[in-house]
């Protein structure tokens, strides 16, 4: 093969980087891989062979002292020597000598084997068996992987994911790892593997069952590059929150017709599961606010213990305000039914605070002892203040006429399961989010097989770096033992200088998309080198980052153009009317 | 008392030297193109040009054993070629080593590391002085003989046209001095050049050829433009060109290219310490030269190992 330049003698050579003379005629371009090949001094050691990574490429007119000697070097008035010259980062050495190579040395571009060697791809096997997980396409035209070992769990888990939202493209790129991980056949186990997808923003992953009509046959000749085929996810369960408006149980989606299960909890799940601390975002805010959260969960778990809902029944209260307004609700036994959220929380209020209209100056509250926990009267006011404003966000989501019906991605039948909460409140999104982590994460604790993907957005906002809360908990539990146990997060957010450090750090993948170029100086993008910090800031639509830990370079990747539809006018609707699909869509 | 200055900067060689009225040649003739008064030529179509230039430099000084010196010397040269194709080096340049030795003196080749240094024996040389002033000559002969190879096109010589010993200049040739070391003109034919404004030439005259070159000559005087002119004396712009005599209205034509190609390759005083004369493709012919001779000091160096390891 012909060399494409040489390691040039006016710069120093080191043994982990070094810079290359290009020839005339020979290019070699940001992120190209090269290696060079010399000779080891001690003659029995033979050839060393250094991979790299070129990371800057720079031109200039030699001996041209002035500036405007380009000017006359235009008008032809002045002789030019133009030099071209690739910065290369050492990527792998074989054999493991720190040598420089001597000015001189033929560079070649690696291409095949030499790729994979300078991008470790041999190394991707675990039991003979190949782990090699297709991640985006290089700027050659090589396919890029990812070693599946670093994602499933087995030697590493998590992916992190930054970038300015419209431009990084971070929801499909996740989406895009999702598919392969599922369509790639690289693991072993994808039958019994599932996916949690929240839909944070829009309706974007409420197509992902379906064709994209938009897709050009050069998307898909880089599907079939990968080794994927070009098509939508095949088994998904879409799950959206229910209209607000009481009594409804139609999903809150406006694109998508059909094939949406609405979901929300009964008020004896809520019980039961413990899912009240999931309302409270600022439990750190006052110093027993904490502990009285925790109290009356527990109280709510004993209460609904030997109920089966959807309804709660209590015996110690009538609920004036529901007798006035609708009549008797009392059963034959003389208890009360909590039908929904709202008298639910009136039911905490009274036995907190004790009946209303009782003496304005007493100091001890006159709730129940075993529920207030000594606490004083303005940590329960202030309880059930915070409990009160939210009935508005979640009464729709949690609510005692139907029975409750959760999404389980676990026990679904399909792989991948998309969870709608764009439509929801803030508070309503933490408790939606918190609720459904808590109970795969106890599931999986408790041993369920199979490995779990969790795609979530806006980390930010669950696990802020400042802030305490008890999603962030569960966050956290996930990105430290989690990897264990087969929950793997799929982490995404605008800025991780804004999202808990452990969460970030934990993860094994770290991608970038176009990032803010103040965000791109912050410490947490040092895994990249300066140049692709600088890069960062001006990554087009389709171009991501991608760190993994064998590799000391970052890869620079594209990835293709979504086969599956991410909004409603993408999809193909020949395709659309199937049999098949009018089965699953009527419920057949 | 109102001062201006010398465009050249003074570390180089000072161009005007003739201080005192020193007589002008003998048998120069002026009445080729009458009459005797600035022209200024239309502008022309550039032919293909080539640029011819050397180098040279005393790598060291040694001695025999009997105390006899000579002189380890770096020679190279270089054309460049500018057509339709743009500018750039025609072919490698020449390097030559040479060591000069008065003749009679005892020394032979060396040869240290990659260089080889031939021997050249002078004659007529009395001390070290004169065998440096020779390291020119051996300089503008090498510089010939690669003229004498280039096919086609006019060729534009760095500095007057050099007879070298059994060589015959080529047709298309033009040479030019940069130092007016020697007066030409008579008095009442000199006043011509405090006339001559930016990109005119004076009337074609001819050179007899005299001991030290046995070649007649045309040549013509010419202003180049010099830019800022104010701080400037009157004579820091000019440039003599010459061209081998013969056929007197190819000389005029040439004398009337001339004035547009050296005008527009002249240089211009913010960017090199012989502006304007030293023009601008020569400048950089010689960076390359440099490069191709190596670093003096790393040749010395290798000199030092060669000679005492």
């Amino acid at each position: 093969m012909k060399p494409c330049g040489m390691v040039l003698g006016s710069r120093e050579a080191g043994a982990l980087d070094f810079w290359v003379a290009v020839e005339e005629g020979q290019y070699l371009r940001l992120d190209d891989l090269v290696y060079v090949e010399f000779q080891h001094p001690d003659p029995l050691k033979g050839q060393v062979r250094y991979y790299g990574m070129v990371d800057q490429v720079l031109k200039l007119y030699e001996g041209s002292q002035f500036d405007t000697d380009v000017f006359l070097a235009n008008r032809q008035l002045l002789p030019i020597s133009l030099s071209y010259a690739a910065h290369v980062k050492v990527t792998r050495l074989d054999p493991e000598e720190y040598l420089p190579p001597d000015p001189g040395c033929p560079v070649y571009v690696a291409r095949e084997r030499d790729l994979e060697m300078a991008l470790y791809y041999d190394k991707m096997t675990s039991e003979g068996q190949s782990t090699r997980l297709p991640a985006g396409i290089l700027k050659n035209g090589e396919v890029a992987y990812l070693n599946l070992e670093f994602l499933n769990g087995v030697k590493g888990g998590h992916v992190n994911i930054s970038g300015i939202s419209g431009v990084a493209t971070k929801t499909s790129y996740a989406t895009f790892l999702l598919y392969s991980l599922f369509e790639s056949g690289v693991m072993k186990d994808s039958l019994n593997a599932k996916a949690l997808v929240f839909n944070v923003k829009g309706e974007d992953l409420f197509f992902l069952d379906k064709p994209n009509k938009g897709l050009k046959a050069e998307d898909r000749d880089k599907y079939t590059a990968l080794g994927l085929p070009a098509g939508p996810f095949r088994s998904v369960a879409f799950r959206a929150p229910p209209k607000p408006t009481p009594g409804d149980v139609v999903p809150d989606v406006e694109s998508r017709k059909g094939g949406v299960l609405p979901f929300y909890w009964d008020l004896v799940q809520f019980c039961k599961g413990g899912l009240l601390p999931y309302l409270f975002t600022d439990r750190g805010s006052m110093t027993n606010l904490g502990f009285l959260i925790d109290q009356v969960t527990e109280r709510l778990r004993k209460l609904a213990a030997d109920q089966r809902g959807p309804a709660l029944q209590v015996e110690d209260w009538q609920d004036q305000q529901s007798l006035d307004d609708a009549g008797v609700t009392f059963d034959s036994l003389g208890k009360m039914r909590l039908s929904s959220f709202g008298q639910l929380v009136r039911y905490i209020e009274f036995k907190l605070l004790g009946p209303e209209g009782g003496e304005e100056d007493e100091k001890r509250p006159k709730g129940d002892p075993r529920w207030t926990a000594r606490q004083a009267t303005g940590t329960l006011e202030a309880f059930v203040r915070r409990l009160r404003a939210s009935v508005q966000n979640v009464e729709f989501l949690i609510r005692g006429d139907k029975k409750g019906n959760p999404p389980d991605p676990l026990a679904a039948q399909e792989q991948v399961s998309v969870v709608g909460i764009n439509r929801l409140s803030a508070q309503a999104q933490m408790f939606v989010v918190g609720s459904i982590l808590r109970e795969v994460f106890e599931k999986k604790s408790a041993g369920r097989p199979g490995a779990v993907f969790i795609v979530l957005d806006e980390l930010n906002k669950y696990a802020p770096r400042e802030d305490e809360s008890p999603i962030k908990d569960i966050l956290l539990d996930i990105a430290e033992r989690g990897r264990s146990l087969g929950v793997i997060l799929i982490g995404a957010q605008q800025t991780a200088s804004e999202v808990e450090r452990r969460v970030v750090g934990n993860a094994a993948i770290r991608v970038v998309g176009r990032l803010d170029a103040a965000e791109a100086e912050r410490p947490e993008y040092r895994f990249m080198p300066a140049s692709f910090r600088d890069r960062a800031v001006i990554l087009p639509q389709g171009t991501m980052i991608v760190q993994q830990p064998e590799l000391p370079v970052p890869l620079p990747l594209n990835f293709p153009y979504p086969a599956w539809a991410t909004k409603a006018s993408e999809q193909n609707l020949e395709a659309e009317i199937s049999t098949e699909a009018l089965e699953r869509d009527l419920g057949l | 008392m109102r001062l201006r200055l010398e465009a050249w900067n003074p570390d180089y060689a000072l161009p005007q030297v003739g201080l005192d009225d020193s007589s002008s040649v003998d048998g120069v003739v002026t009445d080729l193109e009458p009459p005797w008064q600035p022209l200024e030529p239309p502008a022309q179509e550039w032919p293909v040009l080539y640029f011819v230039d050397g180098r040279q430099r005393i790598d060291a000084v040694v001695a025999n054993e009997h105390g006899q010196r000579a002189l380890l010397v770096t020679l190279a040269a270089g054309a460049l070629v500018r057509d339709d194709a743009g500018i750039r080096l025609a072919g490698e340049p020449r390097v030559e080593r040479v060591l000069l030795y008065p003749d009679g003196h005892e020394f032979g080749p060396v040869e240290i590391g990659p260089f080889y240094y031939r021997p050249v024996a002078l004659k007529g040389i009395h001390d070290l002085r004169m065998l440096a002033a020779k390291v020119n000559e051996q300089m503008r002969t090498l510089e010939a003989r690669l003229a004498q190879e280039l096919q086609g096109g006019l060729v534009v010589l760095d500095g007057p046209i050099f007879v070298a010993p059994g060589l015959l200049p080529r047709p298309g040739v033009i040479g030019y001095a940069k130092t007016m070391w020697q007066r030409y003109l008579p008095p009442a034919e000199e006043r011509i050049l405090s006339l001559l404004a930016p990109c005119q030439r004076t009337p074609v005259f001819r050179i007899p050829q005299n001991a030290r070159r046995p070649l007649e000559l045309y040549s013509w005087y010419m202003r180049l433009p010099l830019n800022p002119t104010a701080p400037f004396h009157s004579g820091a712009a000019l440039l003599r060109v010459e061209t081998p005599a013969g056929d007197l209205e190819h000389a005029r034509a040439l004398a009337d290219l001339s004035v547009g190609l050296l005008c527009g390759m002249a240089s211009s005083p913010s960017r090199d310490p012989r502006a304007p004369q030293n023009l601008i493709p020569v400048g950089g012919l010689e960076l390359w030269l440099g490069r191709h001779m190596g670093q003096a000091e790393v040749v010395r160096r290798r000199i030092l190992q060669g000679l005492f390891s």
